[in-house]
């Protein structure tokens, strides 16, 4: 049984201008215990009214939100068992490190020797043992992140909410506590709802990843689900870079891209209009000499090196855009306008049907 | 380096000079004004005079005797009127900051523009104001007859409490501008945080929202008692004898008394009760402030 249930979550929000935009335009999921999820999406997508639903910052126009059982629907925040970590921490900079991590205990009423000792095993869980004493403006950013989810923590809440935590780390600090975080939530055994705009720490963390667009779920699915097989192109473009190219399939197994351009599928059947997606990582780029037959042709527009691999940027015979292809450094340079070809697995080739 | 030393000194010396010279030295007259001797029109005669101070205590001629500690009674008095000013400005104030700081930003410059009206129009006049308003055939008491819910005048004028709700009338943007810069500084997501965290609303508001302001209270208490304290023409104007504070006493001393060292000498007690409290208000009271329920 889930731990949270949403139903047909709806909130509309007035702009500055008169307008009327729909934040939450009837967004459906559930959580299961022990469960990372993650909220993906754009800026204004609505994952972050989502959360704040959730947590109760935020009422909702309709629908409902049921946690273990209860519906929260007008149950004020300081009554429901989750917490959030906050996008800018949220620390109380007028209390001691561990006043801050005891605050739910604090007004809980619980006794000050009691609330003192969990503070201190939450700082060790967080790895911030003898902290305590300090102010939070004495910390760094990455300790001021262990602060706020230790504070979040010691409740011990059904859920535990995170808005963008990392976003205001370094890159390796950031890529760091995607690790940590994976591996406290496993260790504690809380669900986390975490939201995000960065669709790698989406794929690093979760494991289900929730796509929103302008106010409703795009796909639902595991990180692997959701980059390779995209329920729409919008979840195509938005998770990793993408070739999509629109085709038209008439059952032979073969789509037909127009202009003599043709991408081989692994199953047939299917026909009709559709979006085939191609990751620039399952392209082969190799000479065009001794190419097999139905490779893709094309010449070479664009090579840019990045160390580990290099990106290229192929014009397609017969195609309307360049294509992406990554391929790994094996210490060949392609000459730009060099005829290439674009060998693949058809079996990586996605399709997504639909008008979307 | 040097030339920055140079520059620094070039910016500071105008007003090192100008608080030198315009203000400390005021402060030394005074101070050494407070023990000579009285001249007898007014003045001083150049002779150590330490009485001045003695009379505050009621020893005046060098013989200790009975005496009504009538000075260091007003001054009392003139604290605990400038107390009251205190709170009521603040009771007054703190929750129009909130609403204010939650306002666009084009109507907060419009309120900061109508809290700073008063100063556009001289003091006095506006107590003569208040005089028609307070008086007994003034607007309120003629409101009240009126309407029958008394029978003959309330005597407003001339109170105590009239030279309060003055001082709060006079004094209320010196509370509003520094407590509202901290409450607008205030990060709305700590109240969700200790909101998120199990805080009720009076907890929220002890815990944090009060504590994290402390600083504009503390200022705004400061910026507000301090002239209270010493004001001299609110209570010239609304308080007539019932209302005498210290500063009145101070002014005639000067003025009517012609007792210069005198005043000094009450000016000099009043500093340094006045700053002392203040000495114990911003360590202690401050501190405790930010510390509340902490037990």
């Amino acid at each position: 049984m889930p731990i949270l249930e949403i139903h047909e979550a709806r909130r509309v929000y007035p702009t500055p201008e008169g307008g009327e935009v729909n934040a939450l335009d009837g967004v459906s999921l559930n959580v299961d215990a022990n469960e990372f999820v993650t909220l993906l999406g754009p800026s204004g997508c609505g994952k972050t009214t989502l959360l704040r639903s959730i947590a109760g910052f935020e009422e909702l126009d309709d629908g409902a939100i049921i946690l273990d059982g209860a519906n929260m629907v007008g149950v004020p925040a300081f009554r429901r068992p989750v917490n959030t970590v906050f996008q800018s921490y949220a620390l109380f900079s007028h209390m001691s490190v561990r006043r801050n991590v005891a605050y739910a205990l604090e007004v809980a009423g619980i006794a000050k020797s009691e609330r003192n000792t969990r503070a201190d095993e939450m700082l060790d869980l967080v790895g911030l043992a003898g902290m305590g004493t300090r102010r939070p403006s004495q910390l760094s950013g990455g300790q001021r992140q262990r602060v706020a989810l230790a504070r979040a923590l010691i409740a011990r809440p059904k859920i535990l909410l995170l808005d963008e935590p990392l976003s205001a780390l370094d890159r390796q600090l950031r890529q760091q506590m995607q690790v940590e975080l994976k591996n406290l939530q496993n260790e504690i055994g809380v669900s986390f709802v975490f939201v995000t705009h960065d669709q790698e720490e989406a794929l690093t963390m979760s494991d289900r990843v929730v796509v929103m667009q302008s106010g409703q779920v795009q796909q639902i699915g595991t990180p692997r689900e959701i980059y390779r097989r995209p329920a729409t192109r919008f979840v195509a473009g938005f998770i990793g870079e993408t070739n999509m190219i629109d085709v038209n399939l008439d059952g032979s197994g073969v789509a037909n891209a127009g202009n003599g351009l043709e991408i081989q599928l692994r199953d047939d059947g299917q026909s009709g209009a559709a979006t085939a997606v191609i990751r620039p990582s399952d392209l082969t780029l190799r000479p065009r000499n001794g190419a097999p037959n139905g490779a893709i042709l094309g010449c070479v527009r664009q090579e840019v090196y990045l160390g580990f691999e290099l990106h290229f940027l192929i014009d397609v015979a017969g195609g309307d855009d360049p294509w992406r292809v990554n391929a790994p450094d094996l210490g060949r340079d392609y000459a730009i306008g060099e005829d290439v070809a674009l060998t693949y697995n058809p079996e990586r080739v996605h399709l997504i049907f639909g008008a979307n | 380096m040097r030339r920055q030393k140079l520059f620094l000194i070039g910016l500071l010396s105008p007003v090192t000079l100008y608080l030198g010279i315009f203000f400390f030295g005021p402060l030394a007259i005074i101070a050494v004004f407070s023990v000579l001797e009285p001249g007898l029109y007014g003045g001083v005669e150049w002779n150590f005079y330490h009485w001045n101070y003695g009379r505050m205590f009621g020893w005046a001629d060098g013989v200790i005797e009975w005496y009504e500690p009538i000075y260091l009674k007003i001054l009392f008095r003139s604290m605990i009127m400038a107390f009251f000013t205190v709170i009521a400005c603040l009771i007054l104030v703190y929750p129009v900051t909130f609403w204010v700081s939650r306002l666009p930003e084009r109507r907060q410059l419009f309120f900061m523009f109508l809290i700073t009206l008063p100063f556009f129009t001289s003091l006095i006049i506006r107590l003569y104001a208040w005089l028609v308003i307070l008086k007994p055939s003034g607007v309120i008491n003629d409101l009240l007859l009126g309407v029958g819910l008394i029978d003959a005048p309330l005597d407003m004028l001339f109170t105590r409490s009239a030279v309060v709700l003055g001082m709060v009338y006079v004094m209320i943007p010196f509370m509003f501008l520094p407590v509202y810069s901290s409450v607008e500084r205030l990060d709305r997501s700590l109240i969700e945080a200790s909101g998120d965290l199990g805080a009720r609303g009076w907890q929220t508001f002890l815990k944090v929202i009060l504590p994290q302001t402390m600083p504009g209270i503390a200022g705004g208490s400061v910026l507000v008692f301090i002239p209270s304290v010493g004001n001299f023409i609110i209570p010239d104007v609304l308080g007539g004898a019932k209302g005498l504070m210290i500063g009145n006493l101070v002014e005639q001393q000067f003025l009517d008394a012609r007792n210069w060292p005198f005043g000094a000498a009450l000016s000099m007690v009043i500093m340094a009760v006045v700053l002392t409290v203040m000495l114990i208000y911003s360590t202690k009271v401050v501190r405790a402030g930010k510390q509340v329920g902490e037990a």
